[in-house]
């Protein structure tokens, strides 16, 4: 009987978290937005090599594991292992002669994280390797 | 039969209820997870060296060619990015597997154990004649599907010593530390 309760109110209960997927998709999209502002970065420069040895060199820093550099397409994937294994793709990609927009991914368990913090420390260290190469805007 | 609930088993029932939300939000990362660590700046120190020269080319060629000396499988090299990246598994005979078998006394047998090397070659702060060169070596240790479960990078200093005692030796170079 009480095995019984108990998985009632765990249904009822997973019900309910369900139930936060009912969201205004003007609110998803405005949030979807922001998260991708926060994964980005755009550098005053055309020295696309230059800002991905930065990202190696911040990589490098944050205890992250290389797993593939291509200089070509600008694509960089690490790992990051521990209690919270993170995996992370960096795109770095001209978006005019004179400007470059650096794109980081980091997931865990397979889910984006959208937390905006993490990200400011990503770019704050990747920006104490390109020191000569301006932020868009500052 | 008839069951009436008591305050105390509606109690019980809402903290469970509580308990099954929370854990079902709650898988998320530390804020520290991209934070510099208070040692990085001495790790930094540690698997760096200043070489003089502008000969990119031959500090990553001899880079992999010492890496491929002392055990480890290149698995990418980027003249133009200035990386490499190499694997050792750690049963392999070595200096380093040596050293890190020293340092892993009464842990369980090492055959699900990898060390991956990242040599990277940064152009020195400041200077135009100079590159900055630097070894990270983490060991990972693998589970049963051959995925990392673990890493911890090596901060034995004689393993780096030994690395770029070999590559001054290649180079001619004498590095300078950072």
């Amino acid at each position: 009987m009480i095995a019984m309760r108990c998985l009632a109110t765990i249904l009822l209960a997973s019900f309910i978290c369900g139930c936060a997927s009912q969201i205004d998709p003007a609110l998803v999209k405005q949030r979807q937005l922001q998260v991708q502002r926060m994964q980005t970065r755009v550098f005053d420069t055309n020295d696309r090599l230059g800002l991905v040895r930065g990202v190696i060199a911040a990589m490098q820093d944050l205890s992250f594991v290389i797993d593939n550099a291509d200089a070509q397409q600008g694509i960089i994937t690490a790992n990051k292992y521990g209690d919270f294994p993170i995996e992370m793709t960096v795109t770095v990609q001209p978006i005019s002669s004179k400007q470059i927009l650096v794109h980081g991914i980091a997931q865990y368990k397979h889910k984006p994280i959208e937390d905006p913090f993490l990200y400011e420390q990503f770019f704050s260290s990747l920006q104490e390797y390109v020191p000569n190469i301006p932020l868009s805007g500052d | 039969m008839h069951y009436k609930i008591t305050i105390i088993e509606m109690t019980q029932y809402i903290l469970l209820a509580m308990c099954v939300v929370v854990l079902s939000g709650c898988s998320s990362i530390p804020k520290n997870a991209f934070l510099l660590t208070p040692s990085t700046p001495d790790d930094r120190q540690l698997e760096s060296r200043v070489f003089a020269t502008r000969d990119k080319p031959t500090l990553i060629k001899d880079g992999a060619v010492i890496l491929e000396n002392m055990g480890y499988k290149t698995d990418l090299v980027n003249t133009d990015i200035g990386l490499i990246t190499a694997t050792k598994h750690e049963t392999d005979s070595g200096f380093v597997s040596s050293i890190v078998s020293v340092l892993s006394i009464g842990m369980a047998p090492d055959k699900d154990k990898v060390i991956r090397a990242t040599f990277t070659i940064m152009s020195a702060k400041g200077r135009q004649d100079a590159f900055v060169t630097r070894l990270t070596l983490q060991q990972m240790v693998l589970d049963s599907n051959g995925e990392a479960s673990s890493v911890t990078t090596i901060t034995d200093e004689d393993t780096y010593k030994n690395f770029y005692e070999r590559l001054e030796a290649s180079t001619f170079i004498e590095p300078d530390h950072i």
